[in-house]
Parts: structure tokens; sequence; C-alpha cells
């Protein structure tokens, strides 16, 4: 079909138009921010600092506190999501009567907004009449009467859990997804060799739903280095659950009329870019070395 | 007909261009509220053409603040006169109109110089002092006397031992005060911190905190709970109702809080009711004695009209008047920012205890002027309080405190 | 051993279902229990009396349903207004060679990549700039900006799929590009416009970072806003049944929308998954 591409080039403008505008130049424009120190309030001029902003980072208590805090909430969360995500995908992947109602289910935790799941949760962890907080006592968890979103260390593990809580359920549906694609015949013939299920699952199973996996890690790794919303609403990145989208946000928009500390926000949120991008880039190499 | 239609019309036109309309902010709560409204219309008696709108605050401090920041940052005109907690100076100072040269025209002498220190931003007056308070020292005069003390204790020393033996004998706490973890804890610490002779930053803004009487004076408190162990380790909780309810009950010989439990312990169903003294709070060893102070002030929006501004400043004038001022004590129980009220003998009748504050006040102190104020209360609160909880040494957490303060004060 | 393994995975599978469903029904419980109720150290699990009156609270106390409101109104024109860009842009990577179009395909997926707290400052500096803080505008473009990746992509895969011979059919007659998508393709792609605008509605109605930043008055707030700031009477309290009764009331048409198109979604989820 041949179609001249000058009507392409028509199409494709509204798109560029809007995420030059509204992705692009802003993502520049902190770069270039970041070499300088500004701030909102009246009489403070905007000056060039160079690379002052980025040396402070390490200075910054606050700051390497919170990228401790991030890799750490990464690191668990996707680890836990994906093994349990696997779990649940091949459960799901049986047959069974009400099969429906569960994949159904699945859903539901997706469904409901972070911002609202995070306060259902919040009320559940609630110190005093939280249902979560009375049956982590009686497993033995946690001594009674301890404020469980107010303790460091505890805060993080719930906040931990709420995403894993969220999360399980839709890394699931996708490796799911991943599964059903596999063709029964492969399975067919290895029961006809002798293969039992382990032997199937870790022959058969595993090597072809890890590109499936793989990219779900892709995403979810990068939404939990970036998390912001079940932290600010659970804790407000207090006892030590402040992760880097917690603090950035903190330093920009809190500081924004009391100091010069825009310029150095920008850096932070420069850092949490590179971050992000070395990580993706990372995962789509591997990801192409695999498929290769 | 027609002449009187058109001078009326005319006469109209002429009122209705003198007059202003002013907007202020207020608390909402019950007399608070109640008291102003009479006052607006004792104004309004005096100055016809001016007329001001009350604007309801939340009730917290954090949401008006959170409030305020919201209209400067979108250089909103209204509200022109805003009610602000003696914290904010420092933070809305750009967004307010100077006043400085107004000093005689408010009769800025005749204030309590702590208030007058806490609108003060860069040599400059942000703000009138509107109503006051400060720490001070509760103490059960009935055990003091029983146990052969005249008088309530000058020094922290001397309440240390006091407090010792008074409560071993009865079996009751000795002191409380406020440890939880929030704003409050500040406001105690501070008068540990000055009364040893410690400070957070210099008149130049420069972080002083990383000092030997800082770690003495937080040590001194940390000893109170684990040494002389006449406060209660669940202090660590504590904001100022509950403090006020465990020596309500008659649980404890010494309390630190602010004037407004005065009336609730001697309220008819007070197990302490006419037991209670008040004293200023002990010298330290520096021979120096300090109270935190509170309390609000009135401040005029930069980005009203000049004639907003200009009724703005007479209605300010007015209810921070003596007459006003002594009215306010008397109707809400809000204590005067000036020296004279105090003296004053209606004020003496109705409100007797509060005649008694005034050498507190004397001696108030606002809490550091810087534009993030809140960031630094809450550096000194993680670590005043991990010190409390033996969570690391006094040394250790006033050299967090000045670690992070540096970084944030840079 | 059949038994028992039988038994170990219905255990499973009840426990997958309770694990999702669990938080929804307590939040709808926790709603209908009068405050005494709830406030008590062993919760119970079926209330033993039942009220409504959270539910009333909800919307008389506050301005929630005008924050449900500014909700349908950012959400909607986002989705509206993404879907209109992004088919035009994914019919074209779709079905017309051009110079560039790898490029054009990495510069509008990339941007799903982007963290956006790392633009947030950037946008907020625009925004005030232009006057668009609290506004719903000040909302709408970056949300149209943050799903335009999600719809392209999606919609592309759905309109290559499509047979070619309807359209060539209709090129051969004379129509414009604009009128072959407009009459033809987008008619026949409704179930992929239908997944993606869920998708795309769904993803604004929850987001949050941005919208706590850049409207900032109570009465303009969205809806995961003004739940994650609820307020109660003093600064310390929060009526915890009223948010539970709000929680219900916001999440329930989610989860029923999403009940009904659920093969849809999952199909448009998938697609982004599986093709990697």
């Amino acid at each position: 079909m041949k179609i001249k591409g000058s009507a392409a080039y028509w199409m494709i403008f509204p798109t560029l138009l809007i995420i030059s505008i509204v992705a692009f130049f802003p993502l520049f424009k902190t770069f270039y921010d970041s070499f300088f120190s500004f701030g909102l309030r009246p009489g403070i001029e905007r000056k060039f600092v160079g690379l002052e902003n980025y040396k402070n980072l390490l200075r910054d208590v606050r700051f390497v506190n919170a990228l401790k805090n991030t890799i750490f909430f990464t690191v668990v969360s996707v680890s836990i999501e994906t093994v349990l995500g696997l779990i649940v995908a091949l459960i799901v992947h049986q047959k069974f009567t009400l099969r429906g109602i569960v994949r159904a289910a699945m859903l539901v935790p997706w469904a409901i907004p972070t911002a609202i799941s995070s306060q259902m949760w919040r009320w559940m962890f609630h110190d005093q009449f939280g249902i979560m907080t009375r049956l982590w006592e009686r497993i033995g968890i946690i001594t009674p009467g301890t404020p469980i979103l107010g303790r460091p260390g505890l805060a993080m593990w719930a906040i931990i859990f709420v995403d894993v809580w969220k999360t399980t359920p839709f890394m699931a549906l996708l490796i799911l997804a991943g599964l059903q694609v596999i063709p029964e015949d492969i399975y067919e013939a290895a029961k006809i060799d002798g293969a039992n299920s382990i032997q199937r699952f870790f022959k058969i199973t595993l090597p072809l739903v890890t590109p499936t996996i793989a990219v779900a890690l892709i995403f979810r790794t990068l939404d939990a280095l970036r998390v912001f919303d079940v932290v600010y609403i659970m804790t407000r990145g207090a006892v030590n659950t402040e992760t880097l989208a917690v603090y950035n946000r903190h330093v920009l928009m809190d500081r924004a009329f009391t100091g010069a500390w825009f310029g150095y926000g920008s850096a932070i949120s420069v850092f949490i870019f590179m971050l992000i991008m070395i990580f993706a880039i990372i995962y789509i190499r591997s990801l192409k070395l695999r498929l290769d | 007909m027609k002449k009187l239609a058109t001078l009326l019309l005319v006469l109209t036109a002429i009122a209705v261009g003198f007059s202003v309309k002013i907007t202020m902010t207020s608390g909402g709560v019950g007399k608070e509220l109640e008291v102003l409204r009479e006052q607006l219309k004792m104004f309004k008696q005096l100055y016809p053409d001016i007329e001001v709108e009350v604007i309801p605050m939340p009730d917290s401090a954090t949401e008006r603040h959170d409030l305020y920041v919201t209209y400067f940052a979108a250089g909103e005109k209204d509200p022109d006169v805003l009610m602000l907690d003696v914290i904010w100076s420092a933070e809305f100072a750009p967004f307010l109109e100077d006043l400085t040269d107004d000093y005689d025209y408010f009769e800025l002498k005749e204030f309590l110089p702590g208030t007058i220190m806490s609108v003060t931003v860069n040599g400059r007056i942000v703000a009138i002092p509107w109503f006051t308070d400060a720490g001070l020292l509760y103490y059960r005069k009935d055990l003091l006397e029983k146990y052969g003390y005249k008088n309530p204790p000058r020094t922290w020393d001397e309440l240390v031992e006091m407090a010792k033996k008074i409560s071993q004998a009865e079996g009751i706490i000795g002191f409380v005060w406020q440890g939880a973890r929030y704003e409050g804890l500040v406001c105690d610490f501070l008068e540990y911190l000055w009364s040893f002779g410690g400070e957070v930053i210099d008149e130049k803004g420069k972080v002083v905190i990383d000092s030997s009487q800082a770690v003495q004076a937080l040590q001194f408190m940390v000893d109170l709970i684990y040494k002389h162990k006449i406060t209660p380790e669940g202090v660590v909780t504590y904001m100022e109702e509950d403090a006020r309810r465990v020596f309500q009950k008659g649980e404890a010989v010494f309390m630190r809080n602010w004037p407004y439990a005065w009336a609730l312990l001697n309220s008819d169903d007070s197990p302490v009711k006419g037991k209670v003294g008040v004293a200023p709070l002990p010298l330290g060893p520096g021979g120096r004695r300090a109270a935190t102070l509170g309390g609000w002030n009135l401040g005029i929006n930069k980005f009203s009209s000049k004639e907003e501004k200009e009724a703005a400043k007479k209605l300010i004038k007015f209810l921070t008047s003596y007459e006003q001022q002594l009215y306010k004590a008397i109707h809400s129980g809000q204590n005067p920012t000036r020296k004279a009220v105090y003296n004053d003998p209606k004020l003496k009748e109705a409100a007797p205890f509060m005649v008694e504050l005034l050498s507190v006040f004397v001696n108030a102190l606002p809490r550091p002027r810087t534009a993030n104020y809140s960031e630094l209360s809450d550096v000194i609160q993680k670590y005043v309080h991990a010190a409390l909880t033996r969570q690391m040494t006094a040394e250790q957490a006033i050299k967090n405190i000045a670690r992070e303060l540096n970084f944030l004060l840079k | 051993m059949n038994v028992v393994r039988k038994t170990l995975f219905y255990g499973l599978v009840i426990l997958i279902f309770v694990w999702c469903v669990f938080p929804l029904y307590w939040a709808f419980v926790s709603s209908i229990k009068p405050d005494r109720d709830l406030f008590e150290k062993n919760p119970t699990f079926i209330p033993r009396r039942i009220t409504f009156e959270n539910y009333v609270k909800v919307f008389k106390e506050r301005p929630f349903h005008v924050n449900i409101k500014n909700s349908i109104i950012v959400a909607g024109v986002t989705t509206i207004l993404s879907l209109a860009v992004g088919s035009l842009s994914a019919y074209s990577i779709a079905r017309i060679k051009f110079r560039g179009k790898k490029i054009v395909m990495s510069l509008i997926l990339s941007v799903s990549m982007f963290p956006q707290i790392s633009i947030l400052g950037s946008i907020f500096l625009i925004l005030r700039a232009l006057k668009l803080i609290n506004t719903y505008t000040g909302l709408i473009l970056p949300y149209t900006a943050m799903n335009i990746p999600l719809t392209v992509w999606v919609l592309q895969n759905f309109f290559r799929e499509l047979p070619k011979e309807i359209e060539e059919a209709a090129f051969i007659d004379g129509a414009s590009k604009f009128r072959t998508l407009w009459s033809i393709v987008l008619p026949m792609s409704a179930p992929g416009l239908v997944a993606t605008g869920l998708l795309t509605f769904i993803a604004s109605w929850n987001e949050f970072l941005f919208a706590l930043t850049f409207m900032q008055r109570p009465n303009l707030y969205t809806v995961p806003v003004a739940i994650a700031l609820f307020k109660g009477a003093s600064q310390y309290e929060i009526p915890w049944g009223q948010l539970m009764a709000a929680a219900v009331i916001v999440t329930m048409p989610l989860v029923i929308l999403v009940l009904i198109f659920q093969n849809r979604i999952i199909a448009g989820l998938s697609a982004g998954a599986v093709k990697g």
C-alpha cells in the first residue's frame, strides 16, 4: 500500500507537540535548573552554581537515607512480588471451577487507586484499632501496643506489604498471559517422555515464561524506584521510610517558598532520572540478549 | 424630588467611594470568634467607613499555615489582615507589609520584648503581637508546704531535690512535661537549652547549637527520666493535655505547661483545685531562666491595595490597643502583649492569675526565626526524642542536630 | 496424596481470593459500623450493628461530590484527548511508512519511562508561569502527555491487526487518510478504543503526585487527593468510618467497571507485556 508519507507527519504532530511541551521540555529544564540555586521566595536571586548541587547530594544525610530506603524497598518488594506472582500464576493457570471468579478478583487490588488502598491499609494498620495490627500481634511479629506505622523498620515492612498486596496479583496476571501462550503439546510430549511436574516446570515452563517475567520485572523495578503514593500516604516518609521521590517532592515543594532549594531539588530529580534510565537500559540490553 | 434623589445618589457614591472593605483571618472556635465579633462592632463605631469581614480558619495551626502558603504563592490580595502564629514571621516575611516605620504608631515600646523579637525579621518589623503565651512551672503548693519548702524551686537542681523528696514520700511522680515527638518538645527543649546558656542559631543566623551547654541541657532532660527518675518514661508520648491530666489528678508534684491549664486545674471538679501555684521556670547553671514564647501576631498582606492596607493598620492598632487587650484578656483569657495591662486593677479582679504571669512573659523568648522553621523544628524533634528514648546519647543527638541544621541553613 | 494436594491447592486458591478482596470487604464493613463499634480493640469481622450515616456524612460534612466531579472532568477530558491524539499517531505508525518512524516510536515510548517526580518541579514552574495551577487544564495537559505512550502503543497494535483490505478499498475509492481513519478504522477498532480509553481513564483517575501538587485548594482536589488528605474535626482525629465510606463509594464503580471489561483490560495490558 503506497501512501504518501507526509500525511503521517500531520497525524504525528499533535502527539509530538504535547509530549515536547509537557514531557521533554520540562525534563531539559530540570537538567538545566540543577546547575542553579534558586527558589520561589521573593528576594532570592537565581545563581549559577555549577556542580555544587550534585556535590551536596552526598553530604545530605537525608538524601543518602532516601536512596538506601528506595533500594531496599525496590529489591525486597520486586523479589517478593515476582516469586509470589509466579506461584499465583501457576495456580490460576490450572483449570478449576470458579477460576473465572478468582481471576476477576485478582484485578481488584489493581483497580483500587493506590491512594485509596493506602488509606484502607493505613486503617488496617492503625496502632489501636487496626485489624492487621491485631493479626501481627497474634502471630507474634510484634509485641502488643507497638505502633507499626510509628516504628522505624516495621513501618517500611508494612509499606512493602501493601505494595506486594497490590502488585502481586497484577504480576500474576501478566505472567499468566505468558503461561497461556505456551502450547499444550509441548507438555504432552514431555509427559510422554516421562518428565515429572517439577522437571516440566524447570525445563519447559520457566524458560518459556522468562521473557514475560523479564518484561514485567523491568516495569516493576522502574515503578518501585519511583514509588511515592503508598509511602506518602502511609507515613509521609516519617520513621525512616522516606524514599527518593518523597524526599524530592519535599525539597521542591515544601521548601519552594522558604529558601533557595529548587535547584538542589532539580539535581535530585536528575539523579532519580539517571537512576531509572540506567536500570531501564540494563534491563533492555539483557532482555535483548535473552531473546536472541 | 429629582434634586433629593441626585443628592442621595451623590452622597451614596461618596460613602461607597470612601468606605473600605477588609478581610481578616481568625480562629473559628467558640469564645475567640465571639469576642472578636464584639470587638469588631466596637471598631465599626469608631470607623464606620471600614467594613471588616472575618474569614474563619481551620483549627489546626498546620492547616492554617498551609492555607497561607497557598494564598501567598498565588499572590492573593485577600485576606488583608492575617493571624500569624509566632513561629511563622520569618517564613512569611517577604509577603507581609513592612511595618518598621510604624513603630510609634503601634506604640511598640509598650510591648513585651520577646513578642517584639518574634515579629522582627532581619531588623524589619513584619507583624504586631496580638496575644501571647509562655511556658511556666506549675507546682503543688500544698505539698511543698507540707515538706517545709516556703518557695518554689529557684534552680533546676532545687527542683530535682524537691521533686525527689516529695515524690518518694508521697508515692507520686515528680515532674511532668511534654516529651512526645512534636513541636511542643522543641518548646520544652529550648527552655532547658537557653537556661543552660545554649542557643540554636546566633543573630547572624549561624548554627551554634554544637556546644557543651547544649549537651548538658539535653543530658539534664534525659537524667530527669533515667537518673533522677522524677519523670516517667511515658513522658516521651506526652503532649500538653497528657501532662495536665496527670498533674490534675494529683499524681505529680511539678508540671511544665502553658497558662491555659490554670483554669482547668482550678475548675470545680479538679482534685487539685486551690492547691496549685505558678512560677517562672527555674534558673539554669548559667543563672539564666527562659520560657518559650507562644502566641499570635497580626500581619498585613503585601498584595493588598493601599486603601486596604491603611484600613488594616487602623484595625490592628485598635485590636492591639490597651483597652482591647484588656477586654480580650478578661473575656477570652488570652494574654496581653502590652506590659501595662498586667497592672490593670480590672485584670487583677477578673483574672488574678494572669497578673502573676508578667514575670514569666518578660523572660519569654521566641523560637529561632528562620524561614524554614518547621524543618528546623523537625530536625530538633527527631534527635531530642531519640536521646530521650535512649536511641542515642545526648552528645550524638546534639552533633546530629548541628550537622543537619548546617546543611539546612546553608 | 491426591486429597492432600487438592486441599492444599484449594486452600491456596481461597487464600488468593481473600488476599485480593479482603481490604475492600474490611473497608465496607468499617464504613457501616457505628463509631463505638469501629473503635474497639478487637474488631469483629461481621458488624454487630449497621449504620449508613457515614455515607451521608461524607457528602454533608465535606464537598466530596465536588472532588468526584473534579476527577470525572479531569480523567474524562484526558481520555478523550489522549484517544483523539493517540489514535492519529497510532494509525500513522501502524499503516504508513515514513522516515524517522523508529525515532518517533522511541521518543513516544520513552515518555512512559520518565519518572514523574523528575519533571514535577519543572512542570510546576511552567504551569505557575502560565497561571494554570489550580485549574483543570493544569492537570489535563500533563496527564495527556503521560498517557499518550500507552494509547499509541495499544492502539497501534490493534490497528495493525485489522484486515488491510477494507482500508485499501476505501483508499482506492479516493478517501483520505483521515476519512479512512474516522469512518472505517475507528469503528472497527471500537474494542481497542474501549480498552485503551478505560486504561487511560483509570490511570488518570488514580494519579496522585501531580494532582497533589498542582491542585492545592480543597474544593479542587481530585478524589485520590481528597481521600489522602481526609481531615477530621481536630488535626489528630481522622474520621475513619467516613473515610472508609468515601473509599467504598469511589472504589465500587471502578471495580465494577474493571470487572465488566476485564477481558479487554487484560488483553490491553498483556499486549504490552507479552509482545515486549
